[in-house]
């Protein structure tokens, strides 16, 4: 799916979004000023590519934060037009993620009695649940973003439908997860404001354990980052209420299981969803958080996310696009990888490392 | 009643050990026939473990 882009073909942006008011207010992510903090990361001075000859400048340009104006402009405006073709064609493909959304909820909601009633062995419960936990955030994920439908559209119904069933076997409300996930797309590895941060850790091993550590119930746990951010950097009452929320939901949750437990049903709850909720939540907290912002130093546009071989491919989940996500958020996870490799031309030149793509 | 959900919160290792473990070791003993030592019942022996286990969650805050 790799492209080349035009030299120095100037895309207006305005026609680049084809007047689509989501893709304008999505697209205004970054209008490049002159002091823009992109990463860089080339250390020598490299001449800009595919400039028309005209507009290549006299001395000799670097990548990333030593591109000129003009040029971070220019090449925006060729990223822009890029993730436009990838939005378009995402927004056609959206209904995929509400058909598996509903059918993978209706399968993982069956687990529990068809185990009762030894329909289906506990193990294949266990395999199937875990990967549709896992699997129910990744679609959630997408309407955490709006993409099944925004506010006052027609898909809204379905994108709030998606956010509510996808987030369920987590145990955690689609809300909370909205705002901490938007949060951590505003302020990627800020130590104190994103609220994935605590995820950080220098290998697959001690990524494993940290995720094991931040679930403990004492002081090492998540939630302590995640209120302080929901209560005192938002506090909103909108973000306080879903704070409460949330913990009334892992209460509940918890006496769900304790109430099966006591009815007989213990191994039943434990392998359909007690257990498939600390594999899922490992998988997407290693998997799908740690890995791609691994090692958690850059906090700019280009280099909060990392182009990698995902350690749990095949069951990555497109992950490996994941950049692609975190410049345009409304391009399905699917379409990211290559939405990424068409950019390439682009994105090198802002410093991006393609070397493990 | 935020006092009361923290207070929940807080004890919550301990009412899951003696809830949800101790069910759990006992349904796991009975299945694999695994007979509780002592002649306990698989229920007490679940009891015995799960609610110490619990009770150390609760005062280490972690549960290994």
């Amino acid at each position: 799916m790799s492209g080349e882009i035009e030299g120095g073909q100037s895309v207006d942006t305005a026609k680049a979004v084809g007047g689509d008011p989501l893709m304008e207010k999505l697209l205004i992510i970054d209008e490049a000023p002159v002091d823009c903090p992109d990463r860089g990361s080339a250390e020598g001075l490299a001449p800009v590519r595919d400039l028309p000859a005209a507009d290549v400048p006299a001395i000799p340009l670097g990548r990333g934060d030593r591109l000129d104006a003009y040029v971070r402009r220019t090449l925006l405006q060729q990223e822009r037009a890029i993730a436009k073709k990838y939005y378009e064609m995402g927004q056609k493909q959206m209904w995929r993620y509400v058909a598996l959304t509903v059918v993978g909820f209706a399968v993982w909601a069956s687990l529990l009695p068809l185990t009762i009633l030894k329909i289906v062995p506990l193990w294949a419960a266990f395999i199937a649940s875990s990967l549709l936990t896992t699997g129910g955030y990744i679609v959630a994920h997408e309407a955490i973003h709006d993409n099944m439908g925004r506010k006052g559209s027609k898909g809204r119904f379905w994108n709030q439908l998606v956010g509510y069933l996808g987030m369920f076997p987590l145990l955690l409300p689609y809300k909370i997860a909205q705002i901490t996930h938007l949060e951590h797309h505003k302020w990627t590895n800020d130590p104190l404001r994103d609220p994935d941060y605590p995820d950080i850790a220098p290998t697959l091993p001690a990524a494993i354990f940290k995720y094991w550590l931040n679930r403990q119930p004492g002081k090492t746990s998540q939630l302590h980052h995640i209120r302080r951010i929901m209560v005192e950097e938002i506090g909103t009452p909108e973000a306080k209420k879903a704070f409460r929320n949330a913990i009334l939901m892992y209460i509940a949750g918890m006496f769900f299981f304790i109430a099966m437990a006591q009815a007989g049903y213990a191994i039943e709850v434990a392998c359909c969803w007690w257990l498939p909720r600390w594999t899922g939540l490992g998988h997407i907290r290693v998997g799908l958080s740690w890995e791609p912002h691994s090692p958690h130093d850059d906090t700019s546009r280009y280099g909060n996310t990392r182009l990698f071989q995902a350690n749990f491919y095949p069951l990555s989940y497109w992950i490996e696009g994941h950049l692609g996500h975190h410049l345009y958020p409304n391009i399905p996870a699917h379409l990211c990888k290559p939405m990424l490799a068409e950019m390439r031309p682009i994105l090198e030149q802002r410093g991006v490392d393609y070397t493990h793509f | 009643m935020e006092s009361a959900i923290k207070q929940l919160i807080y004890w919550l290792p301990f009412l899951f050990g003696i809830g949800f473990i101790a069910p759990l070791i006992a349904q796991i003993m009975q299945v694999w026939h695994i007979a509780a030592p002592f002649g306990l019942s698989h229920a007490t022996f679940g009891v015995l473990i799960g609610a110490p286990w619990g009770l150390y969650a609760v005062w280490r805050g972690r549960w290994l």
